[in-house]
């Protein structure tokens, strides 16, 4: 059932993240129909999280980056569960399309999955940045972030990339930041593709 | 987390409510099957009235209708509150698509293979019945029955029951079971557990109509002689993996040979304490033994299989979710069967 959540948490107040990571989905990409990420093919994108019991954690998602492709307007079809919030105009149908779009995501122990989905159509390149919260408790299974590519039905499984919860290392954490403003610095040069 | 992200999750929990006032009624296509003849096709249709007041649109109007014409096609024109599966089926040629327009909400039907009616299935995995060595017991698991259609509902069960003419095993429990799949009980008189096989027939038919036979066969064993090996392993859980197109939840597991010998299968993997909203699809089997709540197991390493001092085996739990506000979680007990 496709609902929307009426349910609202406060998100973790100055819960430090502990893992960054930048996602990029090129047509070099193989799927998992054999297939390749296509320019011009219309895609479902599903961003989640889900708890295994650690308590809150949260997955800040940013810096979406459409290339020559573009988001499909929101409709109530497109399956969403759970504590999200896309910004920063969480009244724009545009989505994770509008310009300088975030996406949060959480899980608390009464909200053990969130789920956040659109359609786009694809250009080259789609690519975001995510940061993660840091609750974990071994020897638990981690709350993890996923991304997931399926097809415009939504029936077929096309990607997924799971970023699972960690204790922080703070010099890990460090190198992957550094590559995140690096990331960062090259797409500047990129204009973003106009919105539906 | 900054205020203003806050505020705009509370916004945006503002919008979601307000989208679904305005949306009202929305059609829902269940799925298509192939027609009789071959040149058509029969798409089944639900709907889901998002308020708690029955609405009223008329078929055949703009705000009721079909496109291709003729714009009724015997739908319904009153839409009580919640969700109603199935609730009627529409002819239409194959290559035609069909769309139901219910206040502006669209539903499209087409000849597709992957919209087609699933049918449901009768799991029929070696579940063990662990027990204890005689006795009478009630409420043992049996079999564990499953669809995996997209949609389903409840599974009903039925014209399930006895099966062995000394009447050792006395009817198991019917009804509707939640979350496409569950674990059928029965009452189980036996003295001898161990030496002893049922043969169970089960008859399951999901919320579409589809029906499927299944023979399950069971073989009780004296759960006080399986050995507890949780000191030989370690067994790590990975992330959960929800898929959201089969609403199926998967999760890598990893058994670990944490001894200084040889791991000799059979060794499964209990998963104590899942919460009842959640269910292991592919579980090899279910017990009661020794709790109070029936749980399941995968087996990881079979007969003749065995792991060497260190080495590693994984296995892929797929988990049907009722209630994604609890996390799944367990806790591992490694048993030798």
């Amino acid at each position: 059932m496709r609902l929307h959540p009426i349910l609202w948490t406060a998100l973790l107040a100055g819960s430090p993240a502990a893992n960054a990571a930048a996602i990029s989905i090129t047509q070099s990409t193989a799927l998992l129909d054999s297939s390749t990420f296509t320019e011009g093919t219309p895609y479902y994108l599903a961003f989640q999280m889900t708890s295994a019991g650690n308590g809150d954690n949260d997955a800040l998602l940013s810096n979406f980056q459409f290339d020559t492709g573009f988001a499909w307007t929101q409709s109530v079809f497109d399956p969403v569960s759970g504590l999200f919030a896309v910004g920063p105009d969480p009244l724009d149908t545009t989505g994770i399309g509008q310009l300088n779009a975030t996406l949060a995501l959480q899980v608390t122990a009464g909200n053990a999955y969130s789920l956040y989905s659109q359609l786009i159509t694809a250009g080259t390149t789609f690519s975001f940045d995510v940061a993660l919260s840091a609750n974990y408790t071994p020897p638990n299974a981690p709350d993890a972030f996923l991304f997931q590519i399926y097809d415009a039905n939504f029936t077929t499984l096309l990607y997924e990339q799971t970023l699972p919860i960690s204790a922080p290392e703070p010099m890990s954490f460090l190198l992957v930041g550094l590559a995140l403003v690096l990331a960062r610095a090259r797409r500047a040069r990129s204009t973003p593709a106009p919105t539906l | 987390m900054t205020k203003a992200l806050q505020t705009a999750i509370l916004a945006a929990a503002v919008l979601s409510v307000a989208s679904q006032s305005k949306a009202q009624a929305l059609p829902i296509l269940e799925c298509v099957e192939q027609g009789e003849n071959g040149d058509t096709y029969i798409a089944h249709f639900g709907y889901f009235n998002v308020t708690s007041a029955t609405l009223d649109f008329t078929a055949g109007t703009s705000l009721n209708q079909f496109i291709p014409l003729p714009a009724n096609r015997f739908q319904p024109s009153s839409f009580a509150p919640g969700v109603h599966r199935n609730v009627f089926a529409v002819i239409a040629p194959v290559g035609t698509d069909l769309t139901w327009l219910v206040n502006n909400q669209a539903a499209v039907a087409r000849y597709d293979p992957q919209l087609f009616c699933g049918n449901a299935t009768v799991t029929v995995k070696p579940v063990a019945l662990l027990l204890p060595p005689a006795g009478v017991w009630v409420g043992v698991p049996l079999a564990i029955v499953s669809s995996l259609q997209v949609p389903a509902g409840n599974l009903a069960v039925e014209s399930l029951g006895t099966i062995n003419s000394d009447g050792s095993l006395s009817a198991a429990s019917a009804g509707n079971l939640a979350n496409r799949a569950g674990i059928v009980t029965g009452d189980v008189s036996a003295s001898t557990p161990a030496t002893k096989t049922y043969s169970i027939e089960l008859r399951v038919s999901d919320a579409t109509g589809n029906s499927a036979l299944g023979t399950v066969p069971v073989t009780p064993v004296d759960c006080t002689a399986i050995p507890d090996l949780s000191s030989r392993g370690s067994l790590t859980q990975g992330p959960l993996r929800p898929n959201v197109g089969t609403q199926t939840w998967a999760q890598t597991i990893t058994l670990t040979n944490t001894s200084g010998a040889t791991l000799a299968g059979p060794v499964s993997v209990m998963l104590d304490g899942l919460p009842p909203t959640a269910f292991p699809a592919n579980a090899d089997g279910a017990t009661a033994c020794n709790a109070t709540a029936v749980r399941g197991f995968l087996r990881m390493l079979q007969t003749g299989s065995s792991l060497a001092p260190g080495q590693s085996i994984t296995a892929t739990l797929q988990f049907l979710n009722a209630d994604t506000r609890t996390a799944i979680t367990w806790t591992p007990r490694l048993i030798g069967f």
